[in-house]
Parts: structure tokens; sequence; C-alpha cells
């Protein structure tokens, strides 16, 4: 069998707590021995309660973070510590993870440049991201301030596809999007994956989300992977105790 | 009626132009009854809530309209007064619970001062109250928790103890501004729970503005629908989110993730919600509508469809 795209082992994370009331030092382990893979062009989804390890995961995978313990794997080869071109981040609130003071062009065109993936004049790259993110080009022009949510979104999208990453990490992505502009977002994220062939860690607290989007789905709980299951499955005979309770959890709509 | 709003409209006059941002909004809540403000961002929903408590900036006018809580008018109050009411007969739960608590004073501090600044009681008792406050919203070890600081909990148990906060003193009204849109699914949906038994048994009035119409529809028992600073439909939430009147509302189901096909394309609208500088004339949906006609130039206005309902279409999706 091939390699995945993706994979971590046995990753663990402690964070130190400042201050607290004993002369020991205080830790508190965010992640705790978490394994699992990501196959080119699947979308792999981490649910669990707040607090439970999701954003540490999606730090450390992209790179952002250094792990305690445990590797990371890119096809099969061990990855070095710190971030990869393969691998780019979507942050919950796209609008504030975007510059307010610089035009959206530049934005886009910033890494691209610094990476040498395109040369001096990136007109027309930049007008070819906005337009696979359904924008049209004269949004090059425009500060971030003068887009609607769901276009800063978009933006923060086609920020992160600038890169040509394998692997996109979203984080909360669309929490903070009303349902026609959450759409308009899933729509694409869909659209990316057929045409690319891109595959997601997708983290989400909405389940029904996860369950529209994503393949597998990876349960998390204190700072463990609890339960790791194809998504149809998975919310059809959950396993695990705490993802029956989590599933009980969520208000439906008739 | 608990609160009984009419004719609110509210405009923010600008340098240029002038944003007419909430547009003759009239509703009222019972007794106990749980209300959700819905509608996408933009729509009005925070202006329109933040007007009940008295709580938007300067900057945001009302033009005419009238608020009455518990009979008595609200847009009359002086500043004083109305700081006299918040925490005691209308309580306020934000979405960022830090917008209510004070970084610098610990949880027990800061419920014990809130019963002690509307109730005439001992600290003893002030404290007492607490604690059963903090076990209300499930709060583990209350008794601790008294000693933390914000920052030392999570933001989850910083949900709860604004919560806390804001049921302490029994209010005859909550309004909740999308208080537990960050939160995951099990937290909010104890959240949820704790307020409706409370509401219950106390007869508090609840003006829950969330985005989610999973929540409006698991957790309130009448909808108000919000479009382009307009209320477009009203209804008991079971009847309005099982069969939508306005076009809208229809359009704002169809696009829920948990209804589709997984992987499928989702329902989006085109376009974007109104520029309200000013807003357009007639129908403020006509742009994005699927079943507009020429007569929808004219602007329909919100009128009854059987007894419980009201719809703002000239052509609704549901008759009587
Ligand atoms: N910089 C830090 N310092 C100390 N503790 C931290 C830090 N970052 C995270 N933690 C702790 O690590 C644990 C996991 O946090 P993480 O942000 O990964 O949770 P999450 O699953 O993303 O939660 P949410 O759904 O609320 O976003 C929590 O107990 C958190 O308090
Ligand atoms: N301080 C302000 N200045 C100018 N416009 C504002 C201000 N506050 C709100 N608005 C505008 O009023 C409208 C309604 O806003 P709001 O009530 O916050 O919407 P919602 O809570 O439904 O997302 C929006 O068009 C918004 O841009
Ligand atoms: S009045 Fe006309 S445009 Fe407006 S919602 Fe009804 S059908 Fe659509
Ligand atoms: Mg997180
Ligand atoms: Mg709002």
């Amino acid at each position: 069998m091939s390699p995945p795209l993706f994979a971590v082992d046995e990753l663990g994370c402690d964070f130190t707590l400042p201050g607290g009331l004993s002369w020991r030092r205080q830790y508190v382990t965010a992640l705790d021995a978490v394994t699992l893979s990501i196959a080119a062009g699947e979308a792999l989804g981490v649910v669990g309660e707040s607090g439970s390890g999701k954003s540490t995961l999606a730090r450390i995978a992209t790179g952002l973070l250094p792990a305690s313990r445990g590797t990371r794997s890119w096809l099969g080869a061990a990855m070095p510590p710190g971030p990869h071109a393969g691998i780019q981040m979507v942050f919950q609130d796209a609008g504030s993870a975007l510059n307010p003071r610089l035009r959206i062009g530049k934005q886009i065109a910033e890494a691209p440049l610094l990476h040498g993936l395109i040369d001096g004049r990136p007109d027309d790259f930049i007008a070819g991201e906005l337009e696979r993110v359904g924008l049209a080009a004269e949004f090059a022009h425009r500060y971030p301030h003068q887009l609607s949510g769901g276009q800063r979104a978009r933006v923060g999208i086609a920020r992160a596809l600038a890169l040509r990453p394998q692997l996109l990490v979203c984080d909360e992505a669309s929490a903070a999007l009303d349902v026609v502009v959450q759409a308009q977002v899933l729509n694409l994220l869909q659209s990316l994956r057929r045409e690319l062939g891109l595959a997601l860690l997708f983290i989400s607290h909405d389940l029904g989300v996860v369950r529209h989007v994503c393949d597998r789905v990876a349960v998390m709980q204190a700072g463990q992977v609890v339960e790791i299951e194809r998504a149809e499955t998975l919310f059809q005979s959950p396993a695990h105790p705490y993802t029956r309770k989590l599933l009980s959890a969520v208000p439906t709509l008739g | 009626m608990v609160l009984a709003v009419d004719h609110l409209s509210l405009r923010i006059p600008g340098a240029q132009r002038t944003v007419y941002a909430v547009d003759d909004v009239s509703f009222a809540i019972a007794p106990g009854e749980v209300v959700a403000l819905v509608g996408e961002s933009g729509s009005g929903k925070t202006l329109t809530a933040l007007a009940l408590a008295g709580l938007n900036e300067a900057a945001v006018q009302r033009v005419g309209g009238s608020i009455r809580l518990q009979g008595e008018e609200l847009t009359d109050l002086s500043e004083r007064a109305l700081r006299r009411l918040r925490g005691a007969a209308l309580s306020v739960v934000f979405q960022d619970p830090m917008a209510t608590l004070n970084p610098v004073l610990t949880v027990g501090t800061q419920l014990s001062e809130t019963v002690l600044a509307h109730r005439r009681v001992g600290r003893q008792e002030a404290r007492r109250r607490a604690v059963s406050a903090l076990q209300a919203v499930g709060l583990p070890e209350p008794e601790l928790r008294l000693r933390a600081y914000p920052h030392q909990l999570s933001g989850g148990m910083r949900q709860r103890v604004a919560i806390a906060a804001a049921l302490i003193n029994e209010p005859a009204l909550l309004i909740a501004d999308e208080a537990t849109t960050a939160l995951d699914a099990t937290l909010q949906a104890q959240i949820l729970a704790l307020v409706r038994a409370h509401g219950h048994a106390h007869g508090t009035a609840v003006l829950w503005v969330t985005h989610d119409l999973a929540v409006a529809a698991g957790f309130a028992d009448r909808v108000l629908v919000m479009y382009g600073g307009q209320l477009i439909e009203t209804g008991p939430a079971d009847r309005v989110l099982r069969q939508p009147a306005h076009p809208y509302t229809a359009a704002l189901l169809a696009a829920i993730p948990s209804r589709a096909e997984p992987g499928s394309e989702l329902a989006t609208l085109p376009g974007q919600p109104p520029d309200l500088a000013p807003p357009p004339p007639g129908c403020r949906f006509r742009e994005r509508c699927p079943i507009a006609r020429a007569e929808c130039a004219a602007g329909p206005a919100l009128h009854a469809l059987g007894a419980e309902r009201q719809v703002r279409c000239f052509f609704p999706l549901v008759t009587s």
C-alpha cells in the first residue's frame, strides 16, 4: 500500500501553566498520543468538545506549533519541524486573519512572491486565484473592510490555496458565517476537492457540516482520539459512548 | 406581555450616508416564552436587541416607536434609570462573555455584587445565591470557582458564568445575542435547556438572537425572521421552520447542510443582502428572490397569515 499523504504518529503536546498555587510546575496535556492519517484528496473531520485539543492538533499539523512528542510524516517521509508548503491553514475568523491595511490582491500574492512561485507582475496570478474562489478580479484592489463576511472567508481560502497546498487545514472555518454564506463556502471547498484533489483536515463543532463535508471523522476527548470512523458509519452507529453523547446533543431541524 | 415593542425604527447617520438599519419592528413576548430572532449577519438583530436594553452606542438613533417592559415605557427613561433596570428586571448576555465579566474581579465577587447592587440582602445571602446560580448553570465545583478569575476558566465556563450573572436576580426579560454560537454542541444544548427551564419556572421572557436555525427550532416557542432591517416572517417556531411562508426563510432552511445529501451541492442565494443606506424601494428581497414578479416592486407589508403567523410577501409559500 502506498503511504498516506500526511500522517501524525503518537503526537503529544503539553502546555505549562503560569502561576498556580503549588511550587510544582503545572502542565495541561492538550494532546495525548494522537495517531491519524489522511489520504490524498480525503476529507478527515475532527470533532469534540471545547478544550479537547482540536486547534492544538491543527496548529501542530500545520507546523505553527512544535509537538512535545511524536512525529509528522509527508508521503511516508518524516517531516522536519515548522511549516510545509504542501499544508496550509484557513483560520476560524478569516476576516480578522487578514491584514486590514493591505489590499486583497497583495495579501494573496505575498506568500507566492516570497516563495518565488511567481515573478514581480502578479496581476494575472491574482485574478486567477480570485476567480477560483468565485470573486471578480476587481476585488484585488479592495481592502478587507470593503468585503462581506462571505467574501472575506473566500479570500482567506484563496490566500491559503495560493501556495498550491495538497492539504488544507480548516479550523472552524465556517463557524462565524450564517447559513447562506456557509453554504457558499462549503460548496467552494467541495469543488476545490474535485478540481484540485485537495485533502482536508476539517475541524468544526457543527456536526451537520462535518457530516456533509467529510469522508472520515475523528472524535476527540481530553486530548485523545476516542473514535475514528467513516462518516456514514460514525453518524449512523457511533461506537464510543462519548460520540453517542455528542451526537444526541445536536439540535436538529425536523 | 412582559415585553411589547411597537414600530421600533433605528438609523445611524453618517458623514455621507445614513444607514436605515431597523425599520418598523413590532413584537411582544409573554411570560415564560422563548422567542428566537434569526436572520443573516447585518440584518439588524443586534441593533434591535441592544435597543431594548438601551445599550446601543450614541450614534444609533431611535426614530419613533415604543418599548414597554412590564408596562413601563423604556424609551422615556434616563440612562440612570436604565442602569437600575439592567441586571435586575432585564439582563443581557453577549457572544463574548468578557463583554460582561470584569477581568480583575473573582467570579464570586462579580456575582455577589450583582445581587447586592439590586437586592436588599446581606453578603452571606448574596454569596449563597452566587453558589446556587453557578450550580444551576452546571459549573463543576461552584464553591471553588467563586475564587477564580475569568481568565482561569475555559471559554465555555466563562459563558456559563455570564449566564449565571444574567439570571441571578431573576429578570423579567433575558436578552441573549449569539450567546452559544462559539460553544460546542454538548455545552450549547446544556445551556439552552437551562435557560428554557429557568424561563418556564420563573416566567422570564427570553429573546434569543441567533443565526442558527436549528437552535431556534429546538429551543424557541416563537421565531422572528429578519431581513434587511425588517421582520419578514413571524410565528410558532415549529410551523415557520417546517413550512416557511417567506421565500427568504425557505432559502435559509435549504442552505442547512444537515438537511442535504452528504457531499451534494448546497442551495445558496445569488447576490448580497441589500444596502440599507438607503434601503432599495419595493420588496427588499426582490433582487435575490427566486419567485419575484413585477408586482414586488411595490413593497409588501407584514400581514397576518392565519391567527398566529405573519409574513411580508405578496406571494407567500403557505396560504393561511
Ligand atoms: N497557549 C496555551 N497555554 C496553556 N494552555 C493551552 C494553550 N493553548 C491551549 N491550551 C489548553 O490545551 C487544551 C486544548 O486546547 P485547544 O485550543 O486545542 O482546544 P479545542 O479543542 O480547539 O477547543 P475549542 O473547541 O474551544 O476551540 C485546553 O485545555 C486549553 O486550555
Ligand atoms: N455603529 C454602526 N455604524 C454604522 N452602521 C452600523 C453600526 N452598527 C450596525 N450598523 C449596521 O446596521 C445593520 C444591522 O447591524 P446588526 O444589528 O449588528 O446586524 P446583525 O446583528 O443582524 O448581524 C448592518 O447593516 C450594520 O452594518
Ligand atoms: S414580495 Fe415578491 S420579491 Fe418579495 S419575497 Fe415575496 S415574492 Fe419574493
Ligand atoms: Mg479551537
Ligand atoms: Mg449581531
